[in-house]
C-alpha cells in the first residue's frame, strides 16, 4: 500500500468507527497512531503522540476552554436568557410574528454572552416557547424558532466553534470573534424578515389557529411580561461590553476575557441569589466535564492532522486539485456543501477537527478569518439537520409539552435552515462582511 | 451521547457484585475526587487570570500566571478524563448504534466490549508512554517560565497525564469487562436514561 493508500484507509476507518459508536477521541488516535506505524514506525508514532498529550495541551491558548464554558455555563445561570427575552418581547409587541422575532433578537443578545448554542437552545426552549404557545404560536414553529435561533450562539461571538477553529487554522481568535459580528447580526435579521413575511403572508405557519386569534389572546392576557426595569438589562450589556468591548480594544486577551466575564455572570447571579452552593458546585463540574471532553477530542485531532502530514494524504490531494486546475470558487463551493454533508456523519466539533486541517492544505492562498466565519456557519447548519441536529435534539428534551416530537422541531426549524443556506451564500459572494470590522 | 451508563456515585455497593463490582465501586469515588481536583484547578485558574487582570489595573502584575495555565492545562484534562467516560460524557455519535442496540443487544455489548478494551489498551499504552518523560523531567527538574523570576516545575504536570492516562485506561477496561460479561451471557442489565447530548455544542 502506498502511504497515500494508507493515510485514506486511516480517514475511512475513523469514520467507520465513529459510526459504529466508538468514541470519537479514541478512534482518531488509534487509527492515526496506526497509520503514522505503517509509514514510519512505532518510536515516531510514539513521540507524536506524546507530542500531542502533554506539549500541544501545555499551552495558554487553550485556557480559552475552560474559561469561555464556566463564563457560558455562569451566564445561563444568573437569569440572562430571561432579561433579555422580556425585553425583546416587550420591544416587539403589536408586531406580527413578534414574539418568534423576539426570541430571535434575544437569542442575539444571549449569544454574545455565551459561546455554545446548546447553552440557548436549552435556555431558549425553556423560557420562550411556553411563552409563545400561550399566545397562539403553532408548536412546531415555536420549537423551530428556538432551535434555529440557538445556532447563533455560535456565530455571535464568543464562540466555541470559532476557539476550535482558531486552535487548529493556528489564526488569532480574537480576530475571529470580532470577524463574527456582522455575519451574526446579518443572520439575526434574515431570521426576522423571515418570521415577519411568513406571519403576514402564510399565517398557518406560524400561527396554531389565525394572527386575529392570538392578537386577541395577548389583548386578554394583561399580566404578560412583567415589569421591565433597565436595570436588568444592565448586567447583560456590561457582560457584552466587557468581554466583546475589551477584546476588540485589544485590552484583554481572549483567556482574559474568558475570566472577566465569567467573574461578572457570578456576580450578577449572585447578586440576584439565582445561584446556590449545589447549583455553582454543578456549574464547575459541568465545565469540567465539557473541557475535559473538548479538549481530549482536541488532543486526538493534533495526532490526526500529524497523520495527514506523515501520509502525505493532504499534500498529494493538494497536487491532485492544483493539477485538474478547479477555479477557486469551484473548491470553495465544494468545501462548503462538503461541511454541510458531513454534518449528515457527524457532530459541528468533529466536522471541523478533520476537514480544516485538510482544507488548509488544500485551499490555496485565502482569508483564514474569511474561511473561518464560512466554515463555522456551513457547519452549524449540520446543528439543524437530522440525524445529527444537536439543537434540535436539545430542544426536544428541553420542552415541557412532550406532545411535540423530535420531527416537529427538525420541520420546523426548517425555513431557519434554508435562511442559513441563504445567509452563507451572501458571506462567500461577499467578504467584507466577515473582515469589515478587523483592525 | 450514547446510553450506556454506569450509576455514578450510587451509594451502595451492587448486592449481588462480584470483586470487578466493588473494584468498580470504589474506582468510581476515586474518578469523582480527581474530577473534582481538575474542577478545582479550572476555578483556581479563572480566579488568577481575573486577579491578574486587577493586577494589570494597578500595575502590579502576578508573576507566573501565563506558565501555572499552560502547566495546569494537561492536569485539568487528564485529571477528569475517566471521570467523563464513567459519566457517558465522551463525546460519540449513537445514531446508527441505537437501532442496533435495540434490535440486536448481545451485538451490541459485545461490538462495545471490543471497543472498550481497545480505549483501555491504548490508555495505558499512552501512560506508559509518558512515564519515562515525567521522570525525566523530575531528575532533569524542568521548568517552565523566566529563570530567576518564576520558575514552575514540569513533573506535577506530567506525573497527572500518566495517572489520568492509567485510571482512564482502568475505567476502560471495567467496562470492557461489563460489556464482555453482559454479550456473553445475554444479562443486559437495565441502563439509566440517555444522558444529555456531550455538551459539545
Amino acid at each position: 500500500m502506498s502511504d497515500t493508500a494508507i493515510g485514506l484507509a486511516c480517514i475511512l476507518g475513523v469514520i467507520i468507527l465513529i459510526q459504529t459508536g466508538m468514541h470519537i477521541a479514541i478512534s482518531l488516535m488509534v487509527l492515526s497512531f496506526i497509520g503514522i506505524v505503517l509509514v514510519r514506525d512505532v518510536n515516531v508514532a510514539g513521540a507524536l503522540l506524546a507530542r500531542s498529550a502533554y506539549e500541544s495541551m501545555a499551552v495558554d491558548s487553550l485556557a480559552v476552554i475552560p474559561l469561555f464554558v464556566l463564563m457560558g455555563l455562569l451566564v445561563a445561570g444568573a437569569g440572562i436568557g430571561r432579561d433579555t427575552f422580556d425585553l425583546a418581547s416587550r420591544m416587539m409587541k403589536g408586531v406580527r410574528g413578534g414574539l418568534g422575532i423576539a426570541t430571535v433578537g434575544a437569542n442575539a443578545v444571549f449569544a454574545a454572552c455565551t459561546g455554545t448554542s446548546i447553552a440557548s437552545a436549552s435556555v431558549f426552549t425553556r423560557i420562550a416557547v411556553p411563552q409563545m404557545l400561550r399566545y397562539g404560536y403553532s408548536p412546531r414553529f415555536a420549537v423551530g424558532v428556538v432551535a434555529g435561533s440557538s445556532v447563533l450562539g455560535m456565530l455571535i461571538p464568543p464562540s466555541l466553534l470559532f476557539i476550535i477553529y482558531g486552535i487548529v487554522a493556528q489564526v488569532s481568535i480574537g480576530h475571529l470573534f470580532i470577524a463574527g459580528v456582522i455575519p451574526g447580526i446579518i443572520l439575526a435579521l434574515a431570521y426576522s424578515i423571515m418570521i415577519y413575511l411568513r406571519a403576514r403572508y402564510d399565517e398557518k405557519t406560524v400561527y396554531a389557529t389565525s394572527y386575529e386569534d392570538a392578537r386577541q389572546k395577548e389583548i386578554a392576557i394583561t399580566e404578560a411580561m412583567t415589569g421591565l426595569i433597565f436595570g436588568r438589562l444592565f448586567p447583560v450589556f456590561f457582560i457584552v461590553f466587557v468581554v466583546l468591548g475589551g477584546i476588540y480594544a485589544g485590552y484583554f486577551t481572549p483567556n482574559q476575557a474568558g475570566a472577566v466575564g465569567a467573574a461578572a455572570a457570578f456576580i450578577v447571579g449572585l447578586y440576584r441569589r439565582l445561584f446556590t452552593v449545589k447549583g455553582l458546585a454543578d456549574i464547575a463540574l459541568e465545565t469540567g466535564r465539557v473541557t475535559a471532553a473538548i479538549m481530549f477530542l482536541l488532543m486526538a485531532a493534533q495526532l490526526y492532522s500529524q497523520m495527514l502530514t506523515t501520509t502525505g494524504l493532504a499534500q498529494d490531494l493538494a497536487e491532485w486539485l492544483k493539477s485538474s486546475n478547479f477555479s477557486y470558487g469551484v473548491l470553495i463551493t465544494g468545501y462548503l456543501l462538503l461541511l454541510v454533508a458531513m454534518g449528515c456523519i457527524l457532530d459541528s466539533l468533529s466536522i471541523i477537527l478533520i476537514v480544516v486541517p485538510f482544507a488548509l492544505e488544500i485551499i490555496p492562498k485565502t482569508d483564514l478569518i474569511w474561511f473561518g466565519v464560512l466554515t463555522v456557519v456551513a457547519v452549524e447548519m449540520g446543528l439543524l439537520t437530522p440525524p445529527f441536529g444537536v439543537a434540535c435534539f436539545v430542544t426536544h428534551s428541553n420542552l415541557q409539552d412532550k406532545s411535540i416530537s423530535v420531527r416537529d422541531v427538525f420541520s420546523g426549524s426548517m425555513p431557519f435552515t434554508l435562511t442559513m443556506g441563504f445567509v452563507l451564500i451572501l458571506l462567500t459572494l461577499f467578504p467584507f462582511l466577515s473582515t469589515a470590522l478587523l483592525p | 451521547m450514547n446510553a450506556m451508563q454506569s450509576q455514578p456515585g450510587s451509594a451502595q455497593v451492587p448486592a449481588n457484585g462480584g470483586i470487578i463490582a466493588r473494584i468498580d465501586h470504589w474506582f468510581g469515588g476515586l474518578t469523582a475526587s480527581m474530577n473534582m481536583i481538575g474542577t478545582i484547578t479550572i476555578v483556581a485558574v479563572t480566579i488568577l487570570v481575573v486577579a491578574d487582570v486587577i493586577g494589570i489595573l494597578i500595575s502590579r502584575p502576578i508573576v507566573g500566571v501565563n506558565e501555572f495555565m499552560q502547566l495546569s492545562l494537561p492536569g485539568i484534562v487528564f485529571l477528569q478524563l475517566a471521570n467523563t467516560l464513567r459519566e457517558n460524557r465522551q463525546i460519540s455519535s449513537d445514531v446508527f448504534v441505537d437501532r442496533l442496540k435495540q434490535s440486536r443487544p448481545r451485538i451490541h455489548k459485545g461490538l462495545f466490549s471490543f471497543y472498550n478494551l481497545v480505549g483501555g489498551v491504548f490508555m495505558i499504552w499512552l501512560a506508559w508512554l509518558m512515564y519515562p518523560k515525567a521522570m525525566q523531567a523530575y531528575t532533569g527538574n524542568f521548568t517552565r517560565g523566566a529563570q530567576g523570576i518564576i520558575e514552575i516545575p514540569q513533573w506535577p504536570s506530567m506525573a497527572l497525564v500518566v495517572l489520568g492516562g492509567a485510571v482512564m485506561g482502568i475505567q476502560y477496561l471495567l467496562h470492557f469487562v461489563r460489556d464482555a460479561r453482559a454479550a456473553i451471557t445475554g444479562q443486559i442489565e437495565a441502563e439509566g436514561s440517555p444522558s444529555s447530548e456531550a455538551g459539545a455544542q
